[in-house]
């Protein structure tokens, strides 16, 4: 829902969305206010993870001011300059190391010194991109975008399952000047299938038997499917036991599409097979392929921040149908930035013959092409050489 | 489910997504006029009020206001995904694959 501007700040409602809000106003160094957060609920205002994510951004940022009301449902937030550098942190269990590393992504290539961070917490949850697939579908993203790796790294040391967690990743971003435009319309055809499959405080039958059942579903489709396990033991193995699968599907144009699965929380009453956990990721993986696109559907929300701060060029991807997630984050691109995207909805010229003979069943997925010109961000840190 | 939905309507796209903010020349009196015929209540049988646009979409944003945030495409609700393993459904991917059957 649009903000109301009141004395050039922004005031939204609600807690949905926060990890948007905060982000944008970093970027923009527009100062942002969040009011009735979980107002009406039992337990009121901010929950834990987003009090850890504001600690986070702190570390990175110079000046950042943030105002919390006495009952913690609402906020002011002033961004600071992004500085970047050496951050350790110890990011809060209740949600995945992913929700801290897609803002730090965001934000690294603005930073005044490269970002090399080590975040603890839960590496796989079932609300958050997994660490695996940030790094094999989200790290060649931006790479599009800077075109030269000069250190884009994202190491996994230890992984940790939920509740307890207990993993740990070293995350390395160049900064730019600026980002480059970027064409991006074909994205090929699936040529190959990796994937890792871990299993910790479990037994190591449990990685083969979840790669036996995904290998299964994904042989049918490709020959080339090759799975890692990655058996961790001892204090590599996080505090909690779980299992789960990340697959990886590579284009010949260097998409790269990820899906992942994993077991239930210990104690969650419920037990989860390995085949199961298996043929879900695959399925899963499927789903991803048929709606295609240049990105990984996770990512769609990056692409699009990182398109619109681009150089003063046109940029024009392709994706797949647009999650809400990107529908809200083009929304508030345009009220941070002013930046509006044209969207079209193309047509599937070669394979209309399929659509005439039976109904739903053959709708396809369509396809959206962005379009939009970069607002010619700069790295004021960074000086050109 | 939001998508499913989405999918069979076909709506503008620039509408769905910056809809809520105006497109074009869309002016503030329209919107005027807009809420002006919201505001007068349809009675159904005299005894019922016709829920109208703006309450619904205000019930709608209220529903959202506090929910979790979470970046996938299905977001917090369990996907009943297609069985892409029968050979009807594989039709439609099989192409996407290199070792597809090339349509020309």
């Amino acid at each position: 829902m649009p903000a109301i501007i009141e004395n050039d700040v922004l005031v939204y409602k609600g807690s949905n969305l926060f990890r948007q809000r905060v982000l944008l106003s970093i970027l923009s160094g527009r100062a942002i206010k969040i009011e009735d957060i979980r107002s009406t609920h039992d337990d009121p205002g901010l929950r834990e993870y987003e009090v850890n994510l504001i600690r986070l951004l702190d570390k990175i940022t110079n000046g950042t001011r943030v105002e919390l009301s006495e009952t913690g449902t609402s906020m002011y937030f002033q961004p600071g300059i992004l500085v970047g550098g050496q951050v350790t942190h110890t990011c809060c269990t209740q949600r995945g190391i992913g929700y801290y590393l897609e803002v730090l992504l965001a934000v690294g290539p603005f930073c005044k010194e490269p970002l090399n961070a080590v975040l603890q917490g839960v590496t796989h949850h079932d609300l958050d991109v997994s660490v695996d697939k940030m790094k094999s579908a989200a790290l060649p993203v931006l790479l599009k975008f800077i075109l030269v790796d000069d250190g884009l790294d994202l190491k996994v040391v230890r992984r940790g399952a939920p509740p307890l967690g207990g993993g740990e990743i070293v995350f390395r971003c160049p900064v730019r000047r600026h980002l480059r435009p970027l064409q991006w319309t074909k994205w090929g055809l699936v040529k190959r299938i990796r994937g890792v499959v871990y299993a910790l405080r479990v037994s190591p039958t449990m990685a083969n038997r979840v790669v036996e059942s995904a290998k299964g579903v994904m042989l049918k489709f490709l020959p080339d499917v090759y799975i890692n396990t990655d058996q961790c033991r001892g204090p590599n193995a996080g505090k909690s036991p779980g299992f789960g699968a990340s697959l990886v599907a590579e284009t010949n144009e260097k998409t790269f599409y990820c899906a992942e699965a994993k077991s239930l929380e210990a104690g969650s009453g419920e037990t989860s097979l390995p085949e199961d956990v298996g043929e879900e990721c695959a399925m899963k993986l499927l789903d991803e392929i048929y709606r295609g696109g240049a990105v990984d559907s996770s990512f769609q929300w990056l692409l699009a921040l990182w398109m619109a701060l681009g150089q003063k060029d046109v940029s024009e991807c392709v994706v797949g149908p647009l999650s809400d997630y990107t529908i809200s984050f083009l929304q508030h691109l345009k009220e941070f930035f002013g930046v509006m995207f044209k969207l079209e909805v193309l047509r599937s010229e070669s394979e209309d013959e399929a659509s005439d003979d039976d109904e739903e069943h053959v709708t396809k997925a369509q396809k959206v092409k962005m379009t939009c010109v970069g607002i010619g961000y700069v790295n004021i840190s960074k000086r050109t050489l | 489910m939001a998508y499913f939905e989405r999918q069979k309507t076909s709506k503008n796209i620039m509408k769905l997504v910056y809809g809520d903010f105006e497109i074009g020349n869309k002016s503030k009196e329209q919107n005027q006029k807009e809420l002006e015929s919201d505001s007068e209540e349809e009675e159904l049988g005299g005894l019922f009020k016709k829920v109208t646009n703006t309450q619904k979409k205000k019930q709608k944003q209220k529903d959202q206001q506090d929910v979790d945030e979470c970046s996938f495409f299905y977001s917090l609700n369990k996907p009943n995904l297609r069985d892409w393993t029968s050979e009807e459904n594989k039709q439609y991917l099989i192409n996407r694959f290199v070792t597809g059957k090339r349509s020309a």
